[in-house]
C-alpha cells in the first residue's frame, strides 16, 4: 500500500466518500469481473459488485490492516457474492424437472442457437461456453478457479482470501480444473480448440 | 509414479507449484504414459482458454450508481453513529480488561462489606480529603484562560520559522473565534519592534491577546460550564441559584439531591447538582457570581465554535429553498400527471431536507442563545478547617467499633451454632444410613474373601 492510498484510507474510514472511491478505484473492475463470473451474467455481477463495494465501504472502518487490504476486499467481494447467489437460488427455475400440469407434463426448453460461421461470433461464443461451464461448477471449486485462472491470483493469496489452508485451494484448483475439463469436452468445438 | 499420483499432481505441475524432485518425477511420467500426457494437454488447454477470457469493462454508469449508493449507505451510517460505536468500543474495552475489571469489582465489594461493618470508622478518612482539597485550591489558576497567541524566539536563524508557527497561529486563532484582523494589523508592529531593538539578540518574548476584539453577536458559540462548589448551607444555596436563573431567563435543565454517605440523624450533609440554562450574555456573569455560595473546589468552561457548520446549514437552507422555488414553477408549468407526480415527488424530498436542516438550525440557536451550567454542590459542616479533638470523638469510636465487632463475633457465632442445631436431625438420620450401609458392605466384603480362599 503506497502512502496516498493509506491516506485515502484513513480519510474513507472516517466516512470519506471521495476517497474511498480513489481507493477502489484499481479495484473495482477486477471486483466487478470476479462477480461477473461467479453471477453469470452482467446484470446481477453489477447488483453483487456494487453490494460488495457498499460493504467494503460500510466495513472500512473494521479494516485493521492485519491482512492486505486488495485480500480483505476481495474476500468480502466473495462474500457478497455468495450471499447473492443464496438470495438467487429460490428464483431458478430447473431445466431438468418437468413442470406438471393438466394437460400433462410441460419440459422448459431453451431455443437452439446453433453455430454461426462468423469467426468473431465464434470467439464470442467460446467465452460463453466456458463461462456457462464455469457455471456449472460447484461453487468451492468456481471461486477458487476464477480467482486462480481468470485473476492470476497466487496460491497464497487464494488461501487468505478464502480463509482456508493452501492444501485445501490446491486441491479445489485440481479437482475445478478437471470438472471444467470434463464440461468443455462436452462441447463440439472441443476439438477444434484443442487442435488449434 | 503412477498414473494415479500424477494425476493428482498435474494441476500443481501445471501451476509450477512442485518442488524440483516432484517435477522431475513428472516429466519422466509424461514422456512414458500417454494416458497422462493427454490428461495434461487438455489441463492445460483448459487454463489458457480460462486465461484469455477477456476482462469485462465496468458497464456504463457503474461507478455515478456506486456514488449514489454510498452517499445513501453513508447516511444510514450517519443516522447511528457513535452510539453504536461507543457500546462496541466499550465492549471491547470491557472484553480486553475483564481480569482488572472483576478485581476492581471485588476490591469494592470488600470495601462496601468493611465500611458497613465498620460503619461511621470509614468516613473518617473521606470527609477529611474533601476537606484538603477544598483548603489546596488556589483560586488564581481557575480564572478563564484567554486564547493567546505566544511568539518566542531565541536566535535569528529561528527567527524566519517562528514566523511560520505564528501565522500558523493567527489561523488557529481565526477559527476560534478572535478577531482576524485585529491579530493581524499587530503583526508587522511586532516583529519590526523585536528586529529594531535587538537585531542579533534575542527575540523578546511577545504576548499578542486577541480578545475582546469583535463583539461576539455574529459568532455562533456553544458555551458550555461545570462547576463544583463546597457549601454550608445546601438547601439555601440551591435556592439562591434557582432563583437568580429564574430571574435572569433562564430555566433549571436537571437537578438531583442527596445525602452524603447515606442518612444520619446527627447533622446530615447534602450533595447534589443542579443544571442551569442561562442566557448568554449572563453566562461569564454567572460563572464568577457562583464562588459566593462557598469554596470553588473544581471549574471548567468550554466553547465550541459552530459559526461554520451554522453558515454551512445556513448556506445549504437557502440554496434548497432557491431549488424549492424552481420546482414550484415547474411545476406550475407541468400538465401531464406523470410529470406532476414527479415533480411533487422531488419537492417533498427538498422540503423535507429543508425542514430537518432548519430543525438543527433551531437546535443550535437554542444551544447559543442559553448556556448550560452544571453545578456540583457539596455540603460541608464548615468552609473552615478545623482540627478536632483527637481524645473524645477517636477513643469513643474506637470503643464503639471495638464494641460492634465484639456483638458482630457474638452474632456470627449464634449463626454457627444455630446452623449446626438445625442441621443436626439431617446428620442423625444420615449417620445412621451411613452406618448401617458401611457395616453391610463390610460383611459383604468379607464374605467375598473368604468364599475366594
Amino acid at each position: 500500500m503506497t502512502d496516498t492510498e493509506k491516506i485515502w484510507l484513513k480519510k474513507s474510514q472516517e466516512g470519506d466518500i471521495e476517497s474511498f472511491e480513489k481507493l477502489i478505484a484499481k479495484h473495482q473492475r477486477n471486483v466487478y469481473n470476479i462477480a461477473y463470473r461467479m453471477m453469470g451474467n452482467e446484470e446481477d455481477a453489477k447488483d453483487a459488485a456494487q453490494e460488495a463495494l457498499i460493504k467494503i465501504y460500510k466495513s472500512i472502518g473494521k479494516f485493521r490492516g492485519d491482512s492486505g487490504f486488495s485480500t480483505w476486499v476481495y474476500r468480502i467481494a466473495m462474500n457478497a457474492c455468495k450471499d447473492e447467489l443464496r438470495k438467487k437460488k429460490h428464483n431458478v427455475i430447473s431445466l431438468d424437472k418437468e413442470m406438471e400440469t393438466e394437460d400433462g407434463t410441460l419440459k422448459h426448453e431453451l431455443p437452439d442457437q446453433g453455430l454461426k460461421p462468423d469467426e468473431l461470433v465464434e470467439q464470442a461464443e467460446l467465452s460463453e461456453t466456458i463461462q456457462d461451464a464455469i457455471g456449472k461448477l460447484p461453487e468451492q471449486n468456481r471461486m477458487v478457479i476464477i480467482l486462480r485462472d481468470i485473476q492470476g491470483f497466487s496460491y497464497e493469496d487464494i488461501s487468505d482470501v478464502m480463509e482456508v489452508p493452501v492444501g485445501t485451494v490446491k486441491s479445489r484448483i485440481s479437482r475445478g480444473r478437471k470438472l471444467l475439463k470434463d464440461v468443455l469436452k462436452q462441447h463440439p468445438k472441443w476439438s477444434y480448440e484443442i487442435t488449434v | 509414479m503412477n498414473c494415479k499420483k500424477c494425476n493428482e499432481q498435474l494441476s500443481l505441475y501445471l501451476d509450477q507449484e512442485l518442488s524440483p524432485a516432484e517435477k522431475v518425477q513428472i516429466d519422466q511420467h509424461l514422456e512414458s504414459c500417454e494416458a497422462c500426457r493427454k490428461e495434461y494437454n487438455e489441463l492445460k488447454t483448459v487454463r489458457e482458454m480460462l486465461k484469455e477470457l477477456p476482462m469485462k469493462e465496468l458497464p456504463e454508469g457503474f461507478e455515478a450508481e456506486l456514488h449514489e449508493k454510498l452517499v445513501q449507505a453513508k447516511e444510514e451510517v450517519q443516522e447511528q453513529p457513535q452510539k453504536e460505536n461507543m457500546v462496541v468500543h466499550l465492549k471491547d474495552h470491557f472484553r480486553r480488561n475483564v481480569k482488572r475489571y472483576s478485581i476492581a469489582a471485588a476490591a469494592c465489594l470488600v470495601l462496601v462489606v468493611s465500611y458497613e461493618s465498620l460503619g461511621p470508622l470509614g468516613m473518617i478518612t473521606s470527609k477529611n480529603a474533601t476537606m484538603e482539597m477544598a483548603v489546596e485550591y488556589d483560586d488564581s489558576g481557575m480564572t478563564q484562560a484567554a486564547p493567546r497567541l505566544t511568539l518566542e524566539s531565541s536566535s535569528d536563524e529561528a527567527f524566519s520559522d517562528s514566523v511560520d508557527t505564528f501565522n500558523l497561529k493567527v489561523g488557529t486563532a481565526d477559527v476560534d473565534g478572535a478577531a482576524p484582523m485585529e491579530s493581524e494589523e499587530a503583526l508587522p508592529e511586532v516583529f519590526a519592534g523585536g528586529m529594531a531593538e535587538e537585531p542579533a539578540q534575542e527575540v523578546p518574548s511577545v504576548a499578542v491577546t486577541a480578545q475582546n476584539a469583535v463583539p461576539e453577536t455574529h459568532r455562533k458559540i456553544i458555551q458550555t460550564g461545570y462547576l463544583s462548589i463546597d457549601i454550608e448551607d445546601y438547601d439555601a444555596t440551591l435556592e439562591n441559584i434557582i432563583d437568580m436563573t429564574q430571574k435572569m431567563g433562564g430555566y433549571v435543565e436537571d437537578m438531583s439531591t442527596q445525602f452524603q454517605y447515606g442518612y444520619r440523624t446527627e447533622n446530615p450533609l447534602k450533595m447534589g447538582h443542579v443544571t442551569i440554562r442561562v442566557p448568554q450574555v449572563q453566562f461569564q456573569g454567572v460563572m464568577r457570581s457562583l464562588d459566593e455560595y462557598g469554596q470553588i473546589t473544581d471549574q471548567n468552561m468550554s466553547a465550541e465554535d459552530i459559526t461554520y457548520q451554522y453558515r454551512d446549514i445556513s448556506n445549504e437552507v437557502a440554496n434548497l429553498e432557491v431549488r424549492e422555488a424552481k420546482l414550484r414553477e415547474i411545476m406550475e408549468k407541468a400538465e401531464e400527471i406523470k410529470d406532476v407526480l414527479q415533480v411533487e415527488q422531488e419537492l417533498s424530498r427538498v422540503r423535507g431536507q429543508i425542514n430537518s436542516l432548519k430543525g438543527t438550525l433551531i437546535q443550535w440557536d437554542q444551544l447559543v442563545s442559553l448556556s448550560r451550567i452544571t453545578i456540583n454542590l457539596y455540603e460541608v459542616e464548615s468552609l473552615e478547617v478545623k482540627i478536632e479533638p483527637i481524645d473524645n470523638s477517636l477513643l469513643t469510636r474506637i470503643k464503639e467499633a471495638f464494641i460492634r465487632s465484639i456483638n458482630n463475633l457474638k452474632y456470627s457465632l449464634e449463626n454457627l451454632t444455630l446452623i449446626l442445631i438445625a442441621l443436626l436431625p439431617f446428620v442423625i438420620v444420615y449417620s445412621i444410613v451411613g452406618f448401617i450401609g458401611w457395616r453391610i458392605l463390610r460383611r459383604i466384603i468379607r464374605w467375598v474373601k473368604n468364599r475366594r480362599k
